[in-house]
């Protein structure tokens, strides 16, 4: 594709598409949610985690040491089952009363 | 591009399938179809969609039925060629009724059977219903673009483009499969068909299946393949490139129909660079372009899209994001991808798409798939490297060549050889393993489910995903070459149950846009399949032959 795109794309090295992970869940601006999710007895109770490793790797992200790749991909892990849960097992609530397919047609045989 | 929903009834179901809990399963996914919907309800049938009109705008309410309503369809997706296909079945006396791919679809099915499959040049997942037979039929394209999921229950057997619609139907038992977890803590999604629910499977890509009082059946009808090495294409590099070339301009050509504006993704790298050009050959007009950059910069590209952005002249959008957002959006992005997920990465995506939509635009091309069929990953080279390091495994000078692969990493940054060679040496002698270039991968992954709770792990008992894998492989696999092994894992696996899932379909479908893939026409796949190895990563010189 030469001459087709620019030639300082074409020459560059190659970054994968990544977007930043512990600073988006612990930290000062951090979603209350995350909190709500992480804390020992939700962990508990939605059963799939262990709370003190859980607690443990919360605590090194948080006070601001070199997180490494594998606790960037057990954080955001251990949110989204989480999270997960939270939407499909416990709570499952994605319709109300007030919301309808627009335009509707009905063909009954 | 839509979202469908159905329920059928197996003969000892009790009651028919009625339209609330159709209008309460299209409630749930209305975000993939905004503009109208429609229900069909026979007595042992229930088919329904909700729907996002790109073609045929004010002609393809869906269901829609053929032959003195013989079949019915409804249908999520686009097939890229039906004007080509309709033209065929013209030639055989068919008429049509409509403007829409949907009606072609039912032609070519009632005309062809599932056999018209073969001709389908697209993205869809489609549910059709031979009423005089009594039978369901439901397909999915080749590489998995469009979803489709499923589950049995009380004498029923109930469809969706997404699980949360199958949970509108209380009989439908919602718990997470923790075998399906350890897959994702492994791969970064299951294994097709499971999904992390309990009973929910998915349609898996290239197949279809047929549903009926006797049976559940399901048929592969396409498979990514590739020959072994000696029957690589003897094509030489300049003519193999035109040949790409050739094939790419066809496939973003028909990606452009649409009866609404087509618009682009620059992500400031080659692939949405070559899509971008081929677009402006096909379409020399105005294109909208769109891009999300961060605010961090070791993140962020944002210099690199404005650059594609500029010399393609394009009237393009730039959005960047700050962590705070990132985390407060994941929320609605679990609620949207259905799996846990590994990464934040598809939440940029989502924030995105509703940009993109705010400004009225439904369709966007992408570069999706280049980096799959043609070698641009890191972990090709990286497999690479390990077997060329395998062979002299005493070597202090070859485990340096990893430390190029990730200069975005800060270990790697100033790693020492004996970091090196505890990293990447995980099994480094296992040359032979069919899975040897996703080996180390999988193995770090893996290491995350050291979190899991003791019952969690107990329950799991040694179960180890990588079992269910090898069952999955394809016939020939084992006379395949290296890179294509480790091609055929990338894109069966990640690509299909992660990026174009995860990260693709439901980021942008939660804002109701359409993302299309001329890298995953199945004739550009096919063709880069044949190619020679050294086509596609010379030496570690990534996507070679896009670069000519």
């Amino acid at each position: 594709m030469k001459g087709k795109i620019p030639e300082s794309i074409l020459k560059r090295h190659k970054q994968a598409y990544r977007a930043p992970v512990h600073t988006s869940f612990i930290g000062p601006g951090a979603p209350a949610y995350v909190k709500e999710l992480l804390n020992e007895s939700t962990i508990n109770s939605f059963g799939y985690f262990n709370p003190a490793k859980v607690d443990k790797l919360v605590e090194k992200i948080g006070q601001n040491g070199q997180v490494t790749e594998m606790e960037n991909m057990a954080l955001a892990g251990i949110i989204s089952t989480q999270l997960l849960h939270h939407f499909f097992i416990q709570d499952n609530v994605f319709v109300s009363p007030a919301d309808k397919p627009a335009n509707m047609i009905i063909i009954e045989e | 591009m839509c979202g469908i929903a159905g329920i059928f009834n197996f003969p000892a179901a009790e009651n028919s399938p009625t339209g609330q809990q159709l209008t309460a399963m299209l409630t749930a996914i209305r975000y993939r179809g905004p503009d109208e919907s429609g229900i069909y309800l026979g007595k042992k049938i229930g088919l329904g969609n909700v729907r996002l009109s790109i073609i045929g705008l004010s002609s393809g309410q869906q269901p829609i039925s053929i032959r003195d309503k013989k079949y019915w369809i409804v249908y999520n997706g686009e097939l890229f060629n039906y004007i080509e296909i309709k033209r065929d079945l013209e030639k055989l006396g068919i008429r049509f009724t409509t403007q829409t791919d949907t009606e072609v679809v039912l032609q070519a099915y009632a005309q062809w059977g599932p056999a018209c499959l073969q001709q389908f040049v697209g993205q869809f997942a489609i549910a059709i219903w031979d009423k005089e037979k009594e039978e369901l039929f439901l397909a999915r394209d080749r590489v998995g673009i469009r979803p489709l999921f499923y589950t049995r229950s009380g004498n029923q057997f109930i469809f969706c483009s997404e699980i949360k619609g199958l949970f509108q139907i209380p009989t439908v038992r919602r718990a997470v499969n923790h075998k399906g977890l350890s897959q994702i803590f492994t791969f970064w999604t299951t294994i097709t068909p499971e999904t992390p629910f309990e009973d929910v499977f998915e349609v898996s890509p290239g197949h279809y299946m047929i549903v009926n009082e006797h049976s559940v059946r399901s048929q592969q009808y396409w498979n990514l393949s590739f020959p072994e090495p000696k029957d690589y294409s003897k094509k030489k590099i300049e003519e193999a490139t035109e040949g790409l070339r050739d094939l790419f301009r066809d496939a973003v050509k028909i990606r452009l129909r649409a009866d609404v504006e087509v618009a682009a993704y620059l992500s400031g790298g080659i692939d949405s660079s070559v899509t971008t050009a081929f677009i402006h050959e096909v379409e020399p007009g105005v294109l909208n372009t769109f891009s999300i950059g961060f605010k961090d910069k070791a993140f962020d590209e944002t210099s690199f899209q404005l650059e594609a952005a500029k010399y393609f002249n394009t009237n393009h959008t730039a959005f960047s994001c700050t962590s705070e957002e990132i985390g407060k959006y994941f929320y609605d992005t679990i609620r949207h991808t259905e799996f846990p997920i590994l990464r934040t990465a598809p939440t940029p995506m989502y924030m995105l798409s509703k940009k993109v939509r705010e400004q009225n635009i439904k369709v966007v091309i992408t570069g999706e798939g280049a980096d799959e069929m043609l070698a641009g990953y890191n972990i090709f080279k990286e497999a690479k490297i390990r077997r060329f390091w395998a062979r002299n495994p005493q070597s202090d000078i070859r485990p340096l060549l990893l430390k190029k692969l990730y200069p975005y990493l800060p270990m790697m940054k100033d790693a020492k050889t004996s970091v090196l060679k505890m990293f990447f040496g995980y099994k480094l002698g296992e040359t032979d393993s069919p899975f040897y270039s996703h080996l180390l991968r999988w193995h770090n992954t893996s290491r995350i489910q050291n979190y899991f709770a003791d019952p969690v792990l107990a329950g799991l008992d040694g179960y180890d995903p990588l079992d269910g894998i090898s069952k999955s492989l394809a016939g020939n696999f084992s006379k395949w070459g290296d890179l294509a092994k480790s091609q055929y894992l990338e894109s069966t696996i990640f690509m299909s149950g992660y990026l174009l899932s995860s990260q693709g379909d439901r980021m942008a479908m939660a804002n109701s846009v359409e993302g299309r893939y001329p890298f995953l026409d199945h004739r550009v796949i096919e063709y880069a399949a044949q190619l020679p190895e050294s086509f596609k990563l010379n030496s570690l010189n990534e996507k070679f032959i896009l670069k000519k």
